[in-house]
């Protein structure tokens, strides 16, 4: 079953144009590479479905729904969560409460009710405060909950990005370089999580990654851009061993 | 809420309820107490905006002045209760808000302040103009409140309806910035992308932080009106330079604190009158207080209640570590 269809994606700034009638859909529970050369169009992909920008002309659909028409913050609540690329913490917030933000769109509160403290209100806080733990505990940073974001190591908030995304109970995650700053075995703990994330939640996982290895070994579909157009699509044995993509980077290195 | 924390709070709260008869102030310096805590409920407000959600205002001597007068106005012309016209002025003043927080949508920054510096210049011009409702030159009384047939009429029982206004603005605005709304407003401060990606409908969670922050100092604004007893639209709380003052507070006190907002209203107030004893020159005080300022500024950064933090969990660790030393020594 398709979960995510992009259609015929195109995305012009000016005259330049970042994204060229790109095509390409996503199956339920599959782990998805988007890959190519710096300046592919991968993110831009990636702002265009979480609809920060909007695309010159094409389709999103998710579930079977159009998205292309809705705004930022509507998207959470069809059921897409996102990381960034620069990982975009809320610095000034406690790990543990960057994950509450992240499930603030399913937050039953309202400014009276949370100035009187009802007790549907303190019901509400337990119930996502609860939730949160549990998925720092997976994460394995329970103890740097009461910590603020601004202070962990880069490992750690990109692990806090990745939770706050999760947190919100999402089908499909958009994860933007999340091996971006890693090492080896930062990197290897990384495809576990991702494998974990799919296999016990459930959750189709849409990737944009540079680190080759770590696409080759989990994604079962790639997909190739360069220039915004896509050049390559199939299970990583073929894309591997395709010659435009081996063209594409770096004319001709080669990818392991 | 720990039993420690409860028993501060109680302490606190008598300090403050017990302290005024006790000292037995002058009318004058009742009434800058007072101030002082009319100006808490703004300092509250504002930080609620700057602090909170990270829009700059610097006009709220404007808000100040909509909430003197449209309390002034339902107590004086429609005789209405002085309650009632306090959340009534509020309200006006909220919606007031909203409107000047529609700007701030599109605006950031340097920008976002000189709007509502234009804002707050334009109402005190409009305000002197529209003589029909503010009296000009010539002024207004508004009387003094009244509350189940009890006058208000000392400074010293005034001081005691502004407390009670004062806590309840504190445990609402505790709650608020703890639970949803308050961590949204965090969130779109510290990075507004991801704010929407999570979920947060920023233009909403702006227009909402100005009118709430608005309504805020609209309820001060009635209290103000009510504590004056004369009021013109000269007055000094409803200029400019009162709306740096209160940024000032503010940065003083600590950004994103309930408590820094308190401190720094107090030590606002209170600076220029108690460094105004000092000498018999008249503008010493101003330059000491000014001077007060920039050494806060420049050592404590991020506002006296974080270098009070800072303090005790500096004292908190010297103490653990002294016990730790202690332990150790027994070991052996």
């Amino acid at each position: 079953m398709e979960h995510l269809i992009v259609e015929n994606l195109t995305m012009e700034f000016g005259g330049l144009k970042a994204v060229d009638s790109l095509s390409f859909s996503v199956k339920k529970g599959e782990i998805y590479g988007l890959i190519g050369p710096n300046g592919a169009g991968k993110t831009t992909v990636f702002n265009c479905i979480s609809r920060f920008y909007n695309p010159t002309s094409g389709r999103i659909i998710f579930e079977g729904k159009e998205i292309t028409k809705l705004e930022p913050h509507e998207i959470i609540r069809v059921g897409i969560s996102r990381t960034f690329q620069n990982v975009e913490l809320f610095k000034h917030m406690t790990v543990l409460e960057n994950l509450l933000v992240g499930q603030i769109a399913f937050t039953k509160e309202n400014i009276l009710s949370a100035a009187f403290m009802l007790p549907s209100v303190k019901k509400e806080e337990k119930r996502i405060r609860d939730k949160a733990m549990e998925i720092l505990r997976i994460l394995n940073i329970e103890d740097k909950a009461h910590e603020y974001a601004v202070t962990q190591p880069y490992g750690v908030q990109k692990l806090v990005e990745i939770g706050r995304a999760l947190v919100s109970e999402p089908r499909l995650i958009m994860l933007d370089e999340p091996a971006a700053g890693m090492n080896h075995s930062e990197t290897d703990e990384l495809a576990k999580l991702i494998l974990k994330l799919r296999d016990e939640f459930g959750i189709t996982i849409l990737l944009v990654e540079h680190d080759m290895s770590l696409v080759m070994n989990i994604c079962e579909n790639i997909c190739v851009m360069n220039f915004g157009k896509k050049i390559c699509e199939g299970p990583p044995e073929k894309v591997k061993s395709d010659p435009a993509v081996i063209e594409a980077y770096l004319g001709g290195e080669e990818i392991a | 809420m720990d039993v420690k924390k409860y028993i501060l709070v109680i302490l606190l709260v008598l300090i403050a309820a017990l302290f005024p008869p006790i000292l037995n102030l002058p009318g004058s310096l009742q009434y800058l107490l007072d101030l002082s805590l009319i100006y808490a409920i703004v300092a509250i407000g504002l930080n609620l905006l700057m602090g909170y959600a990270g829009q700059i205002s610097l006009g709220h001597g404007a808000f100040l002045a909509v909430g003197a007068y449209t309390s002034a106005y339902l107590t004086l012309n429609l005789h209405l209760p002085f309650f009632i016209a306090l959340i009534l002025s509020g309200l006006v003043t909220g919606i007031v808000g909203i409107f000047l927080g529609i700007p701030a949508l599109r605006l950031e920054g340097n920008y976002l302040a000189i709007a509502t510096l234009g804002f707050g210049i334009a109402v005190t011009q409009i305000f002197a103009i529209w003589t029909s409702f503010t009296g000009g030159f010539s002024g207004i009384r508004p009387p003094k409140p009244e509350i189940f047939g009890f006058k208000f009429s000392s400074y010293l029982s005034y001081y005691y309806v502004i407390l009670v206004v004062l806590i309840i603005v504190i445990i609402l605005t505790q709650n608020i910035v703890r639970t949803k709304i308050g961590r949204s407003l965090m969130a779109m401060r510290d990075s507004e992308i991801a704010a929407k990606a999570m979920g947060i409908n920023v233009s909403y969670y702006k227009t909402l932080a100005f009118g709430l922050s608005a309504f805020y100092t609209g309820i001060a604004g009635s209290l103000y009106a009510h504590l004056l007893g004369f009021m013109t639209p000269y007055d000094y709380a409803f200029s400019i330079g009162m709306s740096l003052n209160f940024l000032a507070m503010i940065v003083i006190g600590g950004m994103g604190t309930i408590s820094g907002s308190i401190i720094g209203a107090i030590i606002m107030t209170w600076l220029p009158q108690l460094t105004s004893n000092l000498s018999s020159i008249k503008s010493l005080s101003q330059i000491i207080t000014g001077a007060i300022i920039i050494a806060v500024v420049m050592f404590y950064p991020n506002g006296i209640a974080y270098a009070g933090a800072r303090l005790k969990d500096k004292l908190e660790r010297l103490f653990t570590k002294h016990q730790e030393k202690i332990v150790v020594k027994i070991e052996k």
